[in-house]
């Protein structure tokens, strides 16, 4: 579903010549599994998912998702994909049904209004769907945030740190809804830095330092490469951290 | 092209939504004209309730009769010793039954004449014509007016397209308008339009209401003289903003874009030959106001590609 080959990425850097973001990075996800990109910050994994969602151009390197490349068709990929920044992405004025329409309408889902109100009441934000972006909590914005990443069912997510400031609750809402969209056959790529999560949602996991995909593979693998036996010390051992 | 198309549209009536929805973007498009407007108004009101209680001494030799004939022409009688020294001290007109002082030599003072002579039967009496004022005597200073509010205006867009991109890069929202399967110049475009709309719309009010008020010479090239110096001024805010966020990097590309707008707005005063055609800086030089209409759509168009090519570059 998702297949990333050899990707470059580098910045300019004031006084510095370049900076190397993204660092010969390869891996692949497929249909119904969750990947998890793991990395300390600035190890690359923002950066990885905005070209996978087509907002970054790379230096090197190809990526294709659902068959289509993203150098030859990156309105086909943004088509099936559903991109989740960091910051959410709600403008504080609008209430969740505005947004949430707006997404539907420009996707040319049909009867966009009722999709809109059925992924609010999928994702239990229907009770706040009149409520302006600005007066939600965290885990009331996550929420909406995925019912509109969902509007036109898209075969692939992209989630860059989904449960940031969630409190416990909130966090194991997401986590559940993540999983239900793989469920579903939805290849999702999650990033994070908190190890406890990933470890209850991820099907396989890519540990990033550098800019360098450094380790890959399931849990007991990713551990059994480090030598550790819990996530926290094999991301230690693996990103270089004391 | 039809999602395109939809999309554009969806967005510039979202993000004016969004604008109106700030109590701080209404009042500053409103406040303008409103101050502006209301402090006329209530000018005018002042002036008319002054004039409307002038005052004209009477002696007590001055019949009640004569005093109810001051009153019925708009005037107050008010008791005084000596009419002479009443208007030597300062009073406008004076009567003490056989003549009527006055310092006044315009038409109020005819006018009170004529009324006395008419209630005396005399044999004749005199007829002022008060000339109307002419709202083209106005115009100039309404379209002085109107010129500051369109400086003001075009000051905001730069803001407004700073603001937009800046803010909504903090906050997620252009990211997640850019992953959607449209063209990268469609969220630059629905800003830039967005902006301009809202701005050229409150300007149009504040012309209208001064052309209503007070007349303007061609209030039609006035309102596309400020549409035009709206649009250039949110591509410029689209332009300089570059990578900034509210967050870092804001003030650098807001000196820039200010100094540039105010900079044509200059070129214009110094230069009209060249400003006229160019928008901004029309707006404190004649002409119809079209080729700065038309200069505003390129920049606009200008500005969405600069958006697009250094969104791809982030």
């Amino acid at each position: 579903m998702i297949v990333v080959r050899d990707l470059v990425k580098r910045f300019p850097a004031s006084g510095r010549g370049t900076v190397t973001a993204v660092d010969h990075l390869s891996f692949s996800v497929h249909p119904g599994e969750v990947y998890g990109l793991l990395g300390p910050n600035g190890a690359g994994k923002t950066t990885t998912l905005r070209i996978l969602a087509t907002l970054a151009d790379p230096d090197s390197g190809t990526v294709e998702v659902a068959g289509l490349s993203r150098t030859t068709d990156p309105v086909g990929i943004r088509e099936r994909i559903a991109y989740v920044p960091a910051e959410g992405g709600l403008p504080q004025r609008l209430t969740a049904r505005e947004v949430v329409r707006l997404f539907a309408r420009i996707q040319g889902v049909e009867e966009p209004d009722a999709r809109a109100d059925a992924l609010l009441d999928r994702m239990g934000a229907l009770g706040y769907a009149d409520t302006p972006c600005g007066d939600m909590s965290t885990g009331m914005k996550r929420r909406v945030v995925l019912a509109r990443a969902l509007v036109h069912s898209p075969a692939a997510m992209l989630l860059d740190e989904p449960t940031d400031g969630l409190d416990v609750p909130g966090r194991r809402d997401v986590l559940a809804l993540v999983r239900e969209q793989a469920a579903e056959g939805r290849a999702i790529v999650l990033s994070s830095h908190i190890m406890g999560e990933v470890e209850r949602v991820v099907d396989r996991i890519g540990v990033m330092a550098r800019g360098r995909l450094v380790c890959e593979g399931t849990l007991p693998e990713v551990l059994a490469a480090a030598g550790a036996d819990d996530l926290d010390a094999a991301f230690l051992a693996l990103v270089g951290e004391p | 092209m039809r999602r395109t198309a939809r999309a554009l549209v969806e967005l510039v009536a979202v993000l004016v939504r969004r604008l109106l929805r700030e109590g701080m973007v209404r009042r500053s498009l409103l406040w303008p004209t409103a101050l502006t407007a209301g402090t006329l108004v209530a000018t005018l009101i002042v002036f008319a309730s002054l004039q409307a209680t002038e005052t004209v001494g009477v002696t007590r030799a001055v019949s009640a009769e004569l005093r109810g004939v001051i009153e019925a022409a708009g005037f107050e009688p008010v008791f005084v010793s000596d009419a002479r020294e009443a208007v030597r001290n300062g009073t406008w007109a004076a009567v003490d039954g056989q003549v009527l002082w006055t310092n006044d030599r315009g038409p109020r003072a005819l006018q009170l004449e004529a009324a006395l002579r008419e209630a005396l039967e005399a044999p004749w009496r005199p007829d002022p014509v008060v000339p109307l004022p002419q709202t083209a005597d106005a115009a100039p200073s309404g379209a002085a007016v109107c010129r500051l509010v369109a400086s003001l205006f075009a000051l905001y867009g730069v803001v407004f397209g700073l603001g937009m991109v800046a803010r909504d890069r903090d906050d997620g929202t252009l990211a997640a308008e850019l992953a959607l399967p449209i063209p990268r110049w469609v969220p630059g475009a629905a800003r830039w339009i967005a902006s301009t709309l809202l701005l050229s719309s409150f300007y149009a009010l504040c012309v209208a209401t001064f052309a209503a008020i007070m007349g303007l010479p061609d209030a039609a090239a006035m309102a596309r003289h400020g549409a035009a110096a709206c649009g250039a001024a949110t591509a410029i805010g689209l332009v300089v903003v570059g990578r900034a966020g509210l967050k870092q990097s804001f003030a650098g590309p807001f000196a820039t874009g200010m100094g540039m707008a105010t900079g044509l707005i200059a070129l214009g005063n110094t230069h009209p030959a060249v400003g006229s055609w160019l928008p901004l800086a029309s707006v404190f030089t004649g002409g119809d106001g079209w080729a700065p209409l038309a200069g505003t759509l390129v920049a606009g168009a200008l500005a969405s590609a600069i958006f697009a090519v250094r969104a791809a570059r982030e």
